[in-house]
């Protein structure tokens, strides 16, 4: 596929693994954030010879690559490394026939044989999904054996830096079925477990975070965005944009989402706190502006495919939604409050009270500043 | 400015959907929410009111046997059940497609069709076949036609023979479409409606014009452009089902901005594809698709929305001329 001038991606070129257990909800997740099955592709990844561990290309979020890790099994693995330390024992007596072999040589070799580091070269991040309505302490050793691995594999392959730069990322999941409480008892319990056995295992720095997810309600998109953002480096430089739009639309804005159109998983947004209704109210009307341009698709696709795709509504109350496509794929969305709009107007244009007028100058700041965003945008990104 | 009242009786056996049908075009429940609902206890009244100058008086019977025993009892002493089937415009049965009881359902079906033949012969009759969610595509079909005849030769037994039949679900599109066609059934002045809608689509040049009621979105009626010039576009290859899409759509819309406590929205625009959405008055709202609005220019627009706005600002008062 040739990239049109407008097709430009942010700069990400790090993996993430989406890794748990077998029912865990890996595919569920995936499915509802990327709802794309008839793109996947099934790669294999050679690890050594000694296994095939299927990835499971599932979705593409600007230039994030998520992989979708099935039937990874840590005892596998462990066994692997048993059977390689075996080979080598076994391969190192017969060539040199002395018996000072160092244990921690194999082991060394273990952690740089190609195969097997090449699963972890280029993640940035290895999301783990735990199912909290199950007996979650077999997944929690998995995890904590993932991360040794992880970390031994990085000492291994970088000698120079000491910093162990994977982010893991734990989706405590299905938190739908737990009660409120129960919620809170099993995330502190499951935080407590891995604390502890990381200083079991003397592993320090390892940047590792939590979030209570379900597939049922905004969290899993909520913990995929703060998951993503950790990984784009002109995040601070985004935000001040964003922060500067509202400035300059003399605070009639309420809020500003930067947003990925496939996956509404928000890229970036201005400093203030995000309300979870705000950016479910922005995110839904991403969908409705699609299902409403859909609908006369058929008549001639190639025509309406070009066009940008904009969009803006005006409620019954202050409150207006303002859409508009930076390039592809990547949207604002903006919540307007015309309240603050009309105390702008009345002062700037005294005897104008008319709240049209108003709405259309606003309009016309809002698409003034959005070109400038997306002129800038286009830049850095490029 | 006459008011009219309809009477819709909604009936069925428990568990087909009826509650949860009406709950979800008159109160603005998600399919979702339905599973909270309990079985009707008897008879639920509601009132709703309905482009302004009609109510619909509907009643939500509930199906359970010991309920559809007491309505259906020929007990001519103490007449107090049988007003039920007085006074009737509209008979809304409802049929479960997935029930292992057909013949018991339809058996009901025709005691119902029995007293309506004596209180309200002139009652018009819509059947529901229900949940056709849970029955595969490609045998949605053939099982509605079944079911269909089968439920016509039954009204024909007790002299209704216009009866509707509609496929419905409440997880998709198709119970605007049977609620659509049952409202627009009863609305008095549809043609006062057909009329102004026909006239601003041929002035205006639009692809098409949809009329909705605000409250439900159910439509009240459309036009499209004729096949006036030679371009592909043309009312028959327009997709079928647009008209459910779209209230299921501004439905969803409204139940989203809700969060934001507006109760509903004054326009929703996407320009470069020439949708506009507008409030038109206080029952109305309209769905214009413009043709070519890359050659029209805003202010055009803009203009031409008001003047729609102008000519429903006051309909309901033409009305009684
Ligand atoms: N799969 C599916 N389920 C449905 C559909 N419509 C309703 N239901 C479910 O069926 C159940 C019963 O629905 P109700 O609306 O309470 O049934 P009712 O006809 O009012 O029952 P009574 O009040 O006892 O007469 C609810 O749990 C609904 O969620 C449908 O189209 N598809
Ligand atoms: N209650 C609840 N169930 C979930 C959630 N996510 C997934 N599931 C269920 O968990 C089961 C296993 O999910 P699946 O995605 O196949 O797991 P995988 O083996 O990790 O890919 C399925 O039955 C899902 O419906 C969730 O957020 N809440
Ligand atoms: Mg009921």
């Amino acid at each position: 596929k040739v990239l049109q001038s407008d097709d430009l991606e942010l700069g990400l070129r790090k993996k993430i693994l989406l890794m748990g257990l077998d029912r865990s909800g890996k595919s569920s997740i995936s499915k509802v954030l990327f709802n794309n099955e008839h793109q996947s592709k099934n790669k294999v990844i050679n690890l050594g010879n000694y296994v095939n561990i299927i990835e499971n290309l599932k979705g593409k979020l600007l230039d994030l690559k998520v992989y979708e890790v099935e039937n990874f099994d840590m005892n596998e693995i462990l066994q692997l490394q048993q059977l390689y330390y075996n080979n080598n024992m076994v391969s190192k007596n017969i060539n040199s026939g002395t018996e000072d072999i160092n244990n921690m040589d194999i082991e060394d070799a273990f952690y740089k044989d190609s195969g097997f580091s090449k699963f972890f070269d280029d993640v940035g991040t290895i999301i783990y999904v735990v199912d909290s309505t199950s007996e979650y302490l077999a997944s929690l050793a998995n995890l904590s054996m993932l991360i040794e691995l992880a970390y031994k594999f990085h000492k291994a392959s970088n000698y120079t830096s000491d910093d162990f730069n994977i982010n893991f990322e734990v989706l405590i999941h299905k938190v739908d079925s737990l009660n409120e409480d129960f919620k809170l008892d099993t995330q502190r319990d499951i935080m407590q477990r891995i604390q502890d056995e990381l200083l079991d295992l003397g592993i320090e720095n390892v940047a590792i975070n939590f979030y209570l997810t379900s597939i049922f309600d905004y969290t899993i998109y909520e913990a995929f965005s703060r998951i993503t953002q950790k990984l784009i480096l002109e995040l601070p430089f985004i935000e001040n944009l964003l922060d500067n739009f509202i400035m300059n639309c003399h605070n009639s804005i309420e809020k500003i989402f930067l947003f990925d159109i496939n996956s509404k998983i928000y890229i970036s947004t201005d400093s203030s706190p995000v309300n979870i209704l705000s950016y479910e109210v922005c995110s839904e009307f991403i969908d409705v502006t699609l299902d409403l341009r859909d609908l006369y698709e058929d008549e001639n696709p190639r025509k309406y495919k070009n066009k940008p795709l904009k969009a803006y509504s005006r409620l019954n109350n202050d409150f207006s939604i303002y859409m508009n496509e930076v390039f592809k794929n990547l949207c604002v969305v903006i919540l307007v409050n015309n309240n603050n709009s009309n105390e702008y107007a009345n002062n700037e244009l005294s005897n104008t009270t008319n709240s049209n007028v108003s709405n259309k100058m606003l309009m016309t700041l809002i698409d003034y500043n959005f070109n400038v965003l997306k002129g800038t945008l286009k830049k850095i990104l490029k | 400015m006459e008011q009219t009242k309809a009477k819709l009786l909604l009936m069925g056996r428990s568990g087909s959907g009826k509650s949860s049908m009406r709950s979800i075009i008159f109160s603005n429940y998600s399919a979702f929410d339905t599973r909270r609902l309990g079985a009707t206890i008897d008879i639920e009244h509601s009132h709703l009111k309905f482009l302004g100058n009609m109510t619909l008086n509907l009643w939500d019977c509930g199906g359970q046997d010991i309920f559809m025993d007491s309505y259906l009892q020929d007990n001519n002493e103490t007449n107090s059940k049988n007003h039920i089937f007085q006074m009737v415009q509209v008979l809304i049965h409802v049929f479960d497609v997935e029930s292992d009881e057909v013949l018991k359902d339809i058996e009901i079906f025709s005691m119902v069709l029995q007293k309506l033949r004596n209180s309200s012969p002139n009652c018009k009759i819509f059947v529901l076949i229900h949940k056709m969610d849970l029955v595969q595509i490609n045998k949605r079909d053939n099982l509605f036609n079944i079911m269909m005849s089968k439920l016509k030769e039954t009204c024909s037994m007790y002299g209704f023979d216009d009866v509707k039949g509609f496929p419905t679900s409440i997880w998709d599109e198709s119970l605007y479409k049977a609620w659509s066609s049952i409202v627009g059934s009863m609305i008095p002045t549809i043609d006062v409606y057909r009329k102004k809608v026909k006239k601003i689509t041929e002035l205006m040049n639009l692809k098409e014009f949809i009329l909705f009621e605000k409250t439900t979105f159910l439509v009240v009626c459309s036009s499209a452009e004729k096949n006036n010039d030679n371009e592909y576009v043309t009312v028959d290859n327009m997709d079928p089902k647009r008209f459910e899409k779209i209230s299921n759509v501004l439905k969803t819309y409204k139940q989203s901005i809700y969060k934001l406590k507006a109760n509903n929205f004054q326009e929703l625009q996407i320009p470069e594809h020439g949708i506009y959405i507008i409030n038109l008055n206080d029952n109305l709202m309209g769905f214009i698709n413009i043709n070519k609005p890359e050659w029209m220019n805003n202010n055009l627009i803009e203009k031409n929305l008001q003047k729609v706005k102008l000519m429903f600002s006051n309909i309901e008062q033409d009305n009684t001329d």
